[in-house]
């Protein structure tokens, strides 16, 4: 399976990736910003995406809508911390498969991915 | 925004920071900081190693940062298991945490911040992109043996 991690932090980049490095996933692609995703996700066709929403050039809400018109049946885990109820609604009213909130734990980004892909 | 959300004391806000950062430390550092005593501050208190800087806009303007010392921030980035602890490790890793604490904030300050993409600078610089507050709340806080503050730079 493959999975392109989505967040303009290096580090939590590295940290996603780490917490699911169980062998589940063949290949693992990154991508800094909304813009460099959709073009990614073109190119790889990943399985599933981790998606960050604050970042620059393009914001992840925007990248998760042009991800889903181009391929509706995308998986998209948005992984942020804003933690108001509205933003996780409009994630999903823009056809997220899921909202995790940061800060992540290695369980609970598992325990997302697990029933995103389990669907 | 909802009515409570509308109505936070400057008391309550202070909760609201205490809460978020010691939620952050505990689950990613494994326990929470112990706070000191906060203060207001009439000038841009001395940064120290690295700084993470999110300018918020909408009905609260302006920024809040967390300034930490390298030492600090070495120590997170072992707890999550990162083995890069340059200088470009520790701003990273000190901007998202800047932006993990405000954004998690939303529950509480609804529309009131509205978050953008983070900054993160060295001791002694500072982002020309944001204003130095004339007054801003200070809330230092002590992890690990070493001393780190968050500092609130809001107006209405």
């Amino acid at each position: 399976m493959k999975l392109l991690i989505v967040d303009d932090s290096l580090i939590m980049r590295r940290a996603i990736e780490r917490c699911v490095s169980t062998g589940r996933f063949g290949e693992v692609r990154v991508a800094t910003n909304g813009r460099l995703a959709v073009e990614e996700f073109a190119r790889f066709k990943p399985d599933v995406v981790t998606m960050d929403i604050t970042m620059p050039e393009m914001d992840g809400l925007t990248a998760v809508e042009r991800i889903l018109r181009a391929n509706p049946k995308a998986n998209i885990l948005v992984v942020s911390a804003l933690a108001d109820k509205a933003t996780a609604v409009e994630a999903i009213k823009r056809g997220a498969s899921g909202f995790l909130l940061k800060p992540i734990t290695v369980e609970s980004i598992q325990a997302a991915l697990d029933d995103i892909l389990e669907d | 925004m909802n009515a409570s959300a509308a109505s936070l004391s400057p008391e309550r806000e202070l909760a609201v920071f205490i809460d978020l950062i010691a939620r952050y430390f505990q689950t990613v550092g494994g326990s929470a900081p112990v706070f000191l005593v906060p203060t207001l501050e009439t000038a841009l208190p001395p940064q120290l190693d690295c700084t993470g800087y999110m300018p918020v806009t909408g009905r609260l303007t302006g920024w809040i940062a967390l300034s930490m010392p390298g030492a600090l921030l070495c120590s997170l980035l072992d707890h999550i298991g990162e083995n890069q602890h340059d200088e470009a490790a520790q701003l990273d890793l000190v901007a998202e945490m800047a932006g993990t604490i405000t954004s998690n904030a939303r529950e509480h300050f609804g529309e009131r911040l509205y978050v953008n993409p983070t900054l993160a600078a060295a001791a002694g610089d500072f982002p020309p992109e944001l204003v130095p507050p004339t007054l801003s709340f200070r809330l230092p806080f002590r992890w690990s043996g070493q001393d780190a503050y968050l500092l609130v730079a809001l107006h209405p």
